[in-house]
């Protein structure tokens, strides 16, 4: 396993509104991640996790603090670059799958690539949808998968470009436990087989044990680190940061 | 979360406003028509003033009564079908069909009787305009008043009233189908081939336009009517261009196949082309009101130029010049309408893409790209629309020409077919260009979460 860094953040803040209405998102958070790793972001809702992923995949902009992905710096990208970017260079996967309702899932994975304006090879799209045991169902539309196969359909999505870091918003957040126990299984893959980056938000213990490392964040601040986490562990350290949140 | 109700909200707003606007504007443009109906039939009015007050109300009025209850009917439609999947997920979570039936009806009266009542005060002000620019033709006597009773207003709201109704009734329909879940996942897909109802219907308006236009050139050399031929004529257009629009998935899945080989070589392209073809039926909301304008315009302002080119072979005299001007001002009211439900339909049916988007964006496109895919799929509607609706105005226009001319095809104003073209197209992408950008100011995983 290499150790260079893809993704780092320096001290980055995000307040949204301004003035006495302001709040702050996230105050000042600096995190470094390994390539082929697979980190967790856990913290009670309204801590901050989205928007420290929003932040680190360029579809927020940072108030302060600058983003790091693959050696590229995220500041001073206009939108247009940033979206380019984003389409080489990282991959998602959401809560609500995002999937668009008139693609197939062939064509819903094909899409990033076609959109970078890349030939498209069929094998490539076959297999990486073979990868997320996904084959046998190439021509389905959203509507016609269910929920677990709608989230591997994007996991596919997020692993065709062979992105410097994949970002997962609760990704088995919508999904019964054994859908769930299935996508973790293919993000945990491609980690240990593909040497992909993945960092996840979630606030599920049993998903964030499936990491290699956990980042608890409580009111925008990261307060505490876990390495080769345990379930039970998790949920500890989960219930200590939303003590301090009351607290606060 | 309450920016994401305010958003959700506000989506909704645009369709509401679509629908409002069409009943709006479609009643004041009924009720103008009406009032001159009353005004020709009050006491005291002259039998020569009553012919020309009543045969205007009547043959233009009429089918401007039908262009604007299509144009009802479809900003309806549209509303109602957009919100399938919210109309089905009511039923999984215990909502009875009869109840999302009744939903969907109190809405659709709501919207169209504040709407209509608004256009009492503008319909009545429109009639008497109307009026007063006969008269200053000297088409009807000086004496005659402005008459609009009470009847009027009451045909006009309840017709809305009842178009709204029944159009939001028919649009609930593939909601409330079958079991909860799979009228879920229908609401999800989408219909994929026309129904059997719609079919029939299609075939009807365009028989019935056919008809029209037999009895156009049969009948409509009537020395005695100098309006026969138009009172045919026109019917003929709009009810051919109303079955030609009944079909607009089929003729834009189409569309979308032919232009496929030049679509697909850019990435962008192929992404419309696949999206056209796949969501025909929710992009022809935004269809049908293109081929009425360019149908109707187009063969409603060729009867016009060959009555104007006809006048000027016969005598100069001042009534037939100032028909030939109250003729235009008349369909160029109706085509106006028209092309104000075409910008409506398109900003309602691109309002209601927020989400889709926003996924776009997410998944790589720039907004460029989104903007660029919107701007494809506009122009193939609007290539559509002018082949079909030029299709359609044939309907009047061939029937017309045989009957004033000697031709089959129109001579004069060889421009307008082209003008209409190229309006009905600007229109088409300019409107598509401004909704977009309106709905891409909302940052990509905000609308994609909408």
């Amino acid at each position: 396993m290499n150790s260079y860094e893809v993704l780092r953040l320096d001290g980055v803040r995000k307040v949204h509104g301004r003035g006495a209405g302001a709040v702050i998102a996230l105050s000042g958070a600096s995190l470094s991640v390994a390539a082929g790793t697979f980190l967790a972001v856990m913290g009670p809702s309204g801590s901050g996790k989205s928007t420290l992923l929003n932040c680190a995949a360029g579809l927020e902009t940072p108030t302060e603090g600058t983003v790091t992905v693959g050696g590229t710096g995220l500041a001073g990208l206009d939108d247009v670059a940033l979206t380019q970017f984003r389409r080489g260079h990282i991959g998602f996967v959401f809560q609500d799958f995002n999937l668009l309702p008139y693609l197939t899932a062939y064509q819903n994975v094909e899409l990033p690539l076609r959109l970078g304006g890349a030939r498209v090879d069929r094998r490539r799209i076959a297999a990486v949808l073979d990868r997320v045991g996904m084959a046998h169902r190439l021509d389905r539309l959203p509507a016609q998968l269910s929920g677990g196969e709608q989230q591997r359909v994007a996991v596919a999505r997020a692993l065709v470009t062979r992105p410097s870091v994949i970002f997962a918003d609760e990704p088995t957040g919508s999904l019964d436990s054994a859908s769930a126990a299935q996508v973790l299984g293919l993000l945990r893959d491609a980690v240990r087989t593909a040497g992909q980056t993945v960092v996840m938000v979630t606030h599920d213990p049993v998903a964030a044990s499936r990491a290699d490392s956990v980042l608890f964040l409580a009111d925008g601040e990261l307060v505490s680190h876990m390495d080769r986490p345990d379930a039970e562990a998790v949920a500890q350290q989960l219930l200590v940061a939303s003590h301090r949140t009351a607290a606060a | 979360m309450y920016r994401l109700a305010v958003r959700s909200v506000r989506s909704r707003l645009t369709s509401f406003t679509a629908c409002g606007l069409a009943v709006f504007l479609g009643a004041t443009l009924v009720l103008a028509f009406l009032t001159l109906l009353s005004t020709g039939t009050a006491p005291g009015v002259s039998s020569d003033d009553r012919s020309t007050l009543t045969t205007m109300a009547g043959v233009v009025g009429g089918w401007g009564v039908l262009i604007v209850i299509f144009a009802v009917v479809s900003a309806m439609q549209l509303a109602v079908r957009q919100r399938s999947e919210e109309f089905a997920l009511l039923r999984t979570i215990g909502t009875t069909p009869d109840q999302v039936r009744r939903i969907v009806l109190g809405e659709a009266v709501l919207v169209a009787s504040v709407a209509s009542i608004a256009a009492l005060l503008p319909g009545w002000l429109a009639g008497k305009g109307l009026l007063a620019t006969l008269r200053r033709a000297h088409l009807v006597s000086a004496h005659v008043h402005h008459h609009a009773g009470i009847a009027p207003m009451v045909i006009t709201v309840v017709a809305m009233l009842l178009a709204a109704g029944v159009a939001a009734r028919f649009a609930a329909r593939p909601a409330l189908a079958g079991s909860a879940t799979s009228a879920l996942t229908a609401s999800r897909v989408g219909p994929t081939r026309l129904s059997r109802r719609r079919f029939w219907l299609g075939i009807a308006l365009a028989g019935l336009g056919l008809n029209y236009s037999v009895m156009a050139m049969t009948m409509g050399n009537d020395d005695g009517d100098k309006f026969a031929a138009m009172s045919m004529a026109g019917p003929a257009v709009v009810f051919g261009s109303m079955g030609l629009a009944v079909f607009a998935p089929i003729l834009l899945r189409n569309a979308a196949r032919i232009a496929g080989p030049v679509l697909e070589r850019t990435p962008v392209g192929h992404l419309a082309a696949i999206a056209i073809r796949q969501r025909a039926f929710e992009l022809s909301g935004a269809l049908m009101p293109v081929i009425v304008l360019v149908g109707v315009a187009t063969g409603t302002l060729y009867m016009v130029g060959i009555d104007a080119d006809n006048g000027e072979l016969e005598a100069h005299d001042v009534a037939t010049n100032s028909t030939e001007l109250l003729n235009l001002v008349v369909v160029g009211m109706v085509c106006l309408f028209a092309a104000i439900m075409v910008v409506n339909a398109l900003a309602a049916s691109i309002a209601a893409r927020r989400r889709e988007f926003g996924r776009q964006r997410l998944a790589g496109s720039t907004q460029g790209q989104v903007t660029t895919m919107a701007r494809i799929e506009a122009a193939l509607i609007a290539a559509t629309g002018i082949v079909a609706g030029g299709v359609a105005s044939l309907a009047g226009v061939v029937p017309y020409t045989i009957v004033k001319t000697s031709g089959f095809l129109p001579t004069t104003w060889p421009w307008l077919f082209p003008l209409v073209a190229g309006l009905a197209t600007a229109v088409t992408i300019g409107a598509t260009t401004v909704a977009s950008r309106r709905v891409l100011r909302t940052p990509a995983v905000e609308a994609a979460a909408a």
